[in-house]
């Protein structure tokens, strides 16, 4: 029980920091920073849900277009209603993710991998064709959040992010963060005690498609403007995939922590180098699963075991 | 353990690193005489657009040491602070946001792809800030913020690039009859077909239209394809690699329109990359090194001095070297920092740059300050760049049908 | 009808290339079960160094290819043996992570040294005449190199030692080792082949195309694509599957509106199609 107030007190101090740095410097440039470092927290936390089965998707940037688009026609046919095109991203990426999960997921690992990529591909190519109704490669543009105040978008940015984690918390702990375990240690085994591996691989992808989905619909709003080559591109599965790595996939922390500091480390870089920044995903990926395949997060893990003992 | 130590040690600091972004600017004593900032965002990683940026980065370099090197704006330093948006929307966002709010620049200039630009002026637009932007040639953008009173536009809009190429063709004696047009299918290629189509109507017959993909490794098939209709002119809108396989591949399958179009036909290695096969392409561009503007020889010596590891260049080098140069001119002829005098200043410049003549007008479609709007088209005769288009800029005549 | 014929021999001149790329692939991820998401960039390096060889040391690019494949065996031993030896037995998370860590590492180096310009090798065209049809004389040449280089290989596979070998392992690694086969060797050799199988195919591709720090991304998930085709392993399906993604492209450009544009998205297209319906075949290897 200890640990459990431990780390419910970390989360506070944690958002509470967060929510209080706007008041703190006021700058927007600091809020626009934190909100683009709020999402891509968000996308690894949803991410991890799916990795932690063991399967890889290279192609998050699709449900990430998925509910951006979902929530752009229903701004262009229907009206501005967030809410609803929050929900129905959501379920639209689900519904994808069920379809997809179903035909893949029985597969090797590998297939996955490359049907989740080109399933992002395949939507890229689709949006950028398709002109009447998603814009086609000109994109689309919608209306903003907030009428554009960035201090409430970034506290709404960072509600998401809460949810998602506690979302995250709730399943790590429920029958399906157990399945995930065994799942991805041996797939028999998990047959064994009565575990269908296709089952709950199935259910972590539709979660995962689900929160990303909603995501994407927040990211329209934020940005206003969208093109299928940005939305869709595999950038953002890459670094989604990396940070989800480097900060350790199989708590629920160490995504989190992952995103952040390479988010940090990128802008940082970004400020400092002239170009070929991006370099440092490459080289986090490379030493992440040579030297540190737990992520960062275990080097904390083993700290607090080297202290009790 | 020696590593675990290492990686605490990186985690703390990226944890540090943000704070001091901010704090270090808050403590810095105000001198007698600071520099004046200026802002600009470019693409210099990240994607296909870097090429342009870097090039972009020359202009701006050189004309920052040339100011400063005649004691700066209004006798103090000028200061270029440059940012990359890694040719993504929330990049380019906190770049321009930071430049404005932290750096407080006196004006944010650059600029290159109209996505990235539609969100920036956006995010920044509450500032009103003084912008003066090279890039961007969507409508799009000029709808939404041409309005603004302080918002400069140097680059062509997308429809007076297809204007040019419209009334070039229209010139051409004997006059083509048969366009096979195509485009890569993003939102360059797409816009700019539409613009090509509604200004070509009842001048000429499109019978071809169809859009590619930029980075295919082949385009036989669509050639192929165009080839069958026997165009007189063949016009393609894509990316400088797709050009190099579209035209090595027409001499491929023996496909010989009369008159063979492209846009910006000066991109860096095309001499290099074609060799003889890229003759007699004719491509509309905003700028040739060898335009009859005045001064221009005289830049290009000088830039070859400060620069010379950078052999060809883009136009995008005269056009960044004019971005900041307007804006300098119009500071020191509004003797003051303030942001009203300067945009008036804006307003009245009639400066001489390596890109051309530069005042601003309104432009078509709702734009208040519009700087270039003509284009010029260039053909590549004996792996030579030659002007061909409009007469009086001409250096040579344009070579018709390819021989 | 001309059209027709031109069409179908775009298609297969263009299967050629997507052959050539394909192959080291095969080798590595379809024998040795090693994923290797840097497989295009090996392709990419393999563009540059004939690039450079033509315009530094005014080579002719055909021959720099010996370079090519010296050079790329030389990086893939170095990368297998700093990397992929290490996670081996791990999960095909790591490999899938970390080999596409060396991708982006691999292009964003192009990216700082090289520029993001595209450049191409000015070779002047050479075209053959075949009754009305005319080709590229490159075209033709990467065609019949990528094909004759895939029957060697499929040849040193059944028929050789070596081959065996390899077979052996990829059936069933642990007997293998029983049966006292130095296992490492094996892999960090087909790995290094693989490697160099893909800078030749690099070559190729800066001749008929060109080079930029992103050619291998297209490239290399095209080669992927043939190989769901294909089914993993499969080196004389590998041909076929070429040869119909290369046509399928080929008449969706040309006949389909609006097809260039479409045909792009054709191998990812079918990769689901294929991973739909066939799943008997492919489940099939999920040996444990």
């Amino acid at each position: 029980m200890n640990k459990k107030l431990l780390l419910i007190i970390l989360w506070i101090i944690i958002f509470s920091a967060f929510s209080i740095l706007p008041i703190v410097y006021n700058n927007p440039y600091i809020i626009h920073l934190l909100t683009g470092i709020m999402i891509y927290i968000s996308l690894t936390l949803s991410f991890a849900i799916l990795a932690r089965t063991g399967q890889v998707s290279i192609g998050q940037a699709a449900f990430f277009g998925i509910g951006s688009y979902i929530a752009a026609i229903i701004c262009k046919y229907i009206g501005f209603y967030p809410f609803i095109e929050f929900v129905l991203a959501g379920i639209v990426s689900g519904l994808f993710a069920l379809i997809l999960g179903f035909i893949t997921l029985r597969l090797k690992g590998i297939y996955f991998s490359i049907a989740t990529l080109s399933f992002a591909q395949t939507l890229l190519v689709f949006a950028n064709m398709e002109r009447k109704i998603l814009g086609g490669a000109t994109g689309v543009a919608v209306k903003p959040l907030f009428n554009n105040n960035i201090s409430i978008n970034y506290y709404f940015s960072i509600l998401l992010t809460i949810i998602i984690l506690i979302i995250n918390y709730f399943i790590f702990k429920s029958k399906i963060g157990y399945a995930s375990i065994v799942i991805r240690n041996d797939e028999r085994v998990a047959n064994s005690v009565g575990i269908n591996p296709v089952k709950y691989k199935i259910l972590a992808f539709i979660i995962s498609a689900f929160l990303t989905g909603i995501i994407g619909a927040y990211y329209i709003h934020y940005v206003t403007f969208i093109v299928p080559d940005e939305i869709f591109s595999t950038n953002i599965s890459v670094s989604v995939l990396a940070m989800a790595i480097f900060g350790g996939l199989f708590t629920v922390e160490g995504p989190f922590f992952g995103a952040l500091i390479l988010k940090i480390i990128e802008e940082y870089l970004r400020l400092k180098i002239k170009y070929g920044h991006l370099i440092i995903y490459g080289l986090i990926l490379i030493l992440s699963v040579l030297f540190l395949p737990e992520g960062i997060i275990s080097v904390f893990k083993k700290m607090k075991i080297k202290k009790r003992s | 353990m020696k590593l675990k130590k290492i990686i605490m040690l990186i985690i703390i600091l990226s944890l540090i690193l943000p704070l001091s972004l901010i704090s270090c600017k808050k403590e810095e004593k105000p001198e007698a005489k600071e520099p004046i900032k200026i802002g600009a965002v470019i693409p210099l990683s990240g994607g296909a657009f870097a090429q342009a940026g870097q090039e972009q980065r020359y202009g701006l370099l050189m004309a920052e040491r040339e100011i400063n090197e005649k004691g700066g704006i209004l006798g103090r330093r000028l200061e270029l602070i440059i940012e990359d948006d890694q040719c993504k929307s929330e990049t380019g966002i906190a770049a321009a946001t930071k430049l404005i709010t932290q750096d407080k620049v006196v004006a944010l200039i650059g600029g290159y792809s109209s996505t990235i630009t539609f969100a920036q002026m956006n995010a920044i637009a509450s500032y009103e800030p003084i912008v003066v932007w090279m890039g961007a040639s969507s409508v799009k953008v000029e709808h939404e913020f041409g309005p603004k009173k302080w918002f400069f536009h140097l680059h062509p809009w997308d429809y007076h690039r297809q204007k040019t190429v419209v009334d070039f063709l229209e010139s051409i004696n004997p006059k083509p009859k048969t366009i096979a047009l195509t485009y890569e299918d993003g939102i360059y290629g797409t816009t700019s077909a539409e613009y090509f189509r509604k200004y070509a109507q009842g001048k000429f017959e499109i019978v071809f239209d169809e859009p590619h993909k930029s980075g295919s490794s082949d385009f036989t098939s669509l050639l192929t394809k165009a080839k069958a209709k026997n165009p007189d002119i063949f016009y393609s809108v894509s990316y400088a690699g797709d050009y190099l396989i579209q035209i090595k591949q027409a001499k491929e399958i023996g496909f010989k329109p009369k008159g063979f179009v492209i846009v910006a036909p000066l991109f860096p290695g095309y001499k290099d990359s074609l060799g003889k096969d890229g003759d007699y392409v004719v491509g509309v561009n905003p700028w040739a090194p060898t335009l009859k503007i005045e001064g221009l020889s005289d830049w290009l010596e000088r830039f070859h001095k400060w620069f010379p590891e950078k052999q060809e260049i883009e136009y995008w080098v005269p056009l960044a070297y004019a971005n900041l140069m307007c804006v300098a001119d119009a500071i020191n002829r509004a003797g003051s920092l303030d942001k009203n005098k300067i945009i008036e200043a804006l307003e009245k410049t009639d400066l001489m740059t390596p890109f051309g003549r530069l005042t601003f007008k309104p432009s078509d479609e709702g734009g208040l300050h519009q700087a270039f709007t003509d284009l010029v088209m260039v053909q590549w005769q004996n792996l030579e760049p030659v002007v061909v288009f409009p007469k009086n800029l001409a250096g040579g005549n344009y070579i018709y049908p390819i021989p | 009808m001309n059209n027709f014929i031109q069409t179908i021999i775009n298609g297969l001149l263009t299967s050629g290339v997507y052959l050539i790329v394909t192959i080291g692939l095969t080798l590595v991820l379809g024998i040795m079960r090693i994923v290797n998401f840097a497989h295009g960039e090996f392709v990419m390096i393999g563009a540059y160094i004939t690039y450079w060889c033509f315009t530094l040391l005014k080579m002719n690019p055909y021959l720099s290819l010996i370079f090519n494949i010296i050079i790329l065996f030389i990086i893939g031993i170095i990368i297998y043996k700093i990397g992929i030896s290490k996670i081996l037995d791990a999960p095909s998370l790591d490999q899938v992570l970390l080999t596409f860590g060396f991708s982006i590492l691999f292009q964003n180096l192009a990216l700082i040294f090289w520029t993001a310009n595209a450049y191409g090798i000015s070779m002047k065209t050479e075209i053959i005449k075949i009754g009305n049809i005319q080709v590229g004389r490159d075209r033709v040449i990467v065609f019949t190199i990528g094909f004759l280089i895939t029957i060697i290989l499929s040849l040193i596979l059944s028929k050789t030692k070596f081959g065996k070998t390899l077979n052996a392992i990829s059936q069933n690694r642990n007997a293998a080792y029983l049966v006292g086969i130095n296992v490492p060797y094996y892999y960090m050799l087909s790995f290094g082949i693989a490697s160099a199988l893909a800078g030749l195919a690099g070559g190729l591709v800066g001749i008929v195309m060109y080079t930029s720090p992103y050619i291998g991304v297209k490239l290399g998930l095209r080669a992927f694509a043939i190989l769901v085709l294909a089914g993993l392993g499969n080196i004389n399906m590998a041909i076929i599957a070429s040869i119909i993604l290369g046509l399928l492209e080929s008449f969706i450009s040309v006949y389909v509106p609006q097809g260039p544009g479409w045909a792009e998205g054709l191998s990812f297209f079918l990769i689901l199609i294929i991973l739909t319906i066939k799943p008997s075949g492919i489940k099939g290897l999920r040996s444990e």
